[in-house]
């Protein structure tokens, strides 16, 4: 009965069904989707493995590592299924490998600096960082590059061999965060009392935090003024409401209590301190006509 | 002030108006809204607690909730801070090994207004009655926000030191350990405690915390299910916000009587 049925099949396809090709490339089929079934279990098995030790974006390169690598694996496993030189294969990929290394050997040192950053993690998605005098929310991180979204909303994509080589803050690292804020007042002013008014300020702000105790310092004496520094800490959520509100509370206090914030100034003296510039009128101004 | 913590109805047009310590709190029903109008207690310019709605000025600003036509029950609640507090009396006490003493700390409480929504009551606000500067509870990597209250912590109860919202509660420090504790500040969470009327005042229940040598074993907190006496026949009109619990097995709870010691 089969016979009959390949009897009506063209020439050149009883050939073809006569060698055991078909059933190599049947075979193939089979490895390949195998390859990618297995690809996806271990795929989900590295976000249960690594999950918490390598976070989102760690698990994130894992998983696609997994996925290029294991498709390659059953790719090359099914072309040794079918028969064919993997040696030659291996041995023109190996050449080709090394004049494509030479060629993307920035891409390749972004690639190996991600595992390094992805090992360190010195930060996660979502966190603030500033990296180069950029500063924003770290949007996405890439097998090559991280973008980080700007505080205006711009897309910055910083390659992550930049973040090796450079320096890298982040902002939002620890919960709590301390706003400094230099301010001068005037030489009359005394000390103590500015120290004690900073003191209250800080106290009754609503994002300042009583512990830890804001740092309140008299930091030496200025070109034009008394300087002291206060830094008040508060939660990362509050501190651009922070920002705002101590300088401005600390200005409304200062007023009512009568303390100078003086502006840079220069005294000029003509040899004596504090003596009088002498003046000297050398024309008469000219009559004004009319 | 608010004295009466039971369900109320306010008809359409109608208003309702108390004072909540430094806080002035008009409650209006009209057009299908539920609204809300705080202010400043010297400045309301109502007169009254209770009205029609043309007899209010119209300088209140107002947060707006949709309800249903038939809609009219209203039910306040007082509430204990969302954020643990740390509470610091004044001047730091002593007590010695083997001694106990008993402190009463009042919390500045909130306000919940539940109005009736398509038929059941429904969380609208919640009010503070203070707001209380932040605080830190934990080193600079790992913690969290409490709220900060300097506090007499008075030793017995005399009605006329403690304001109308405060919330009393007694907290009873027993030194079990060898060394003198220096009582400087008190972590407490306020979850497990609920809220007792008693003679137009708020009570919470009452807890004690042991402080022993072994801060991991010995320490612990235990909640009374009623406010100290003679505010222990009160009435409950708000239940813990994480149930009712009469020993903290939690670490939070021992982490607050560490942190008492150090």
């Amino acid at each position: 009965m089969t016979s009959l049925y390949l009897a009506a099949l063209p020439q050149w396809l009883q050939d073809f069904l006569a060698t055991d090709l078909p059933w190599k490339i049947l075979g193939a089929v089979v490895i390949l989707i195998g390859g990618i079934i297995a690809v996806a279990i271990l795929s989900r098995a590295s976000l249960a493995i690594f999950g918490e030790r390598l976070g989102p974006q760690g698990t994130m390169v894992v998983k696609k590592l997994v996925r290029y690598i294991g498709y390659a694996f059953a790719f090359i496993l099914a072309l040794n299924h079918m028969g064919l030189n993997l040696g030659a294969v291996l041995g023109a990929a190996g050449v080709a490998g090394i004049a494509v290394g030479f060629a993307a050997q920035t891409s390749l040192s972004n690639i190996i600096s991600g595992f390094f950053m992805i090992g360190e993690r010195p930060f996660e998605l979502g966190d603030i960082i500033e990296v180069d005098g950029i500063a924003g929310t770290v949007d996405t991180i890439g097998l090559l590059a991280l973008t980080l979204r700007t505080f205006d909303n711009r897309s910055v994509r910083i390659p992550n061999e930049t973040l090796v080589k450079t320096k890298l803050i982040n902002v939002t690292r620890h919960p709590i965060r301390r706003f400094n804020l230099d301010i001068g007042v005037a030489y009359d002013e005394n000390i103590g009392h500015v120290l004690k008014v900073m003191h209250e300020v800080a106290e009754t702000n609503l994002q300042c935090l009583n512990e830890p105790d804001p740092l309140i310092i008299f930091t030496g004496f200025g070109d034009s003024s008394l300087n002291f520094l206060l830094g008040a800490w508060c939660v990362q959520e509050d501190y651009g409401t922070l920002r705002n509100t101590l300088p401005r509370e600390l200005k409304e206090r200062f007023d009512k209590e009568n303390i100078e914030i003086p502006f840079p100034h220069m005294t000029l003296a003509a040899g004596k301190a504090l003596g009088p510039i002498p003046v000297d009128v050398i024309s008469k101004p000219a009559d004004r006509p009319g | 002030m608010i004295t009466s913590w039971d369900e109320r109805t306010l008809a359409n047009s109608r208003w309702f108006h108390s004072n909540l310590g430094p806080l002035s709190i008009t409650l209006l029903r009209r057009y299908d809204e539920w609204r809300v109008s705080t202010s400043c207690a010297k400045e309301h310019g109502i007169h009254g607690d209770e009205g029609k709605s043309e007899d209010l000025p119209d300088t209140l600003e107002w947060q707006r909730w949709d309800c249903h036509d038939d809609d009219s029950r209203i039910c306040l609640t007082p509430a204990l801070p969302n954020l643990p507090v740390i509470a610091k009396p004044n001047t730091s006490l002593s007590i010695a090994p083997g001694g106990n003493a008993l402190f009463y700390i009042g919390i500045p409480m909130d306000l919940e207004i539940h109005g009736e929504c398509e038929g059941n009551l429904r969380k609208l606000i919640s009010i503070p009655s203070e707001t209380l500067s932040k605080t830190w509870h934990g080193d600079r990597s790992a913690g969290e926000v409490c709220y900060s209250l300097k506090t007499r912590a008075r030793r017995n109860f005399d009605p006329s030191e403690w304001l109308d919202h405060d919330i009393i509660i007694s907290v009873d420090l027993h030194n079990e350990s060898q060394d003198t504790f220096e009582f400087e500040r008190l972590f407490l969470d306020l979850g497990h405690f609920s809220i007792f009327s008693y003679e137009k005042r708020l009570w919470a229940n009452a807890c004690r915390i042991r402080i022993t040598e072994n801060d991991e074993e010995g320490n612990d907190i235990t909640y009374d299910s009623t406010p100290i006496s003679p505010a222990d026949s009160g009435r409950e009109v708000a239940p813990a916000r994480e149930g009712k619990t009469s020993r903290s097995t939690l670490r939070r709870a021992f982490a607050s009587v560490i942190d008492v010691i150090h």
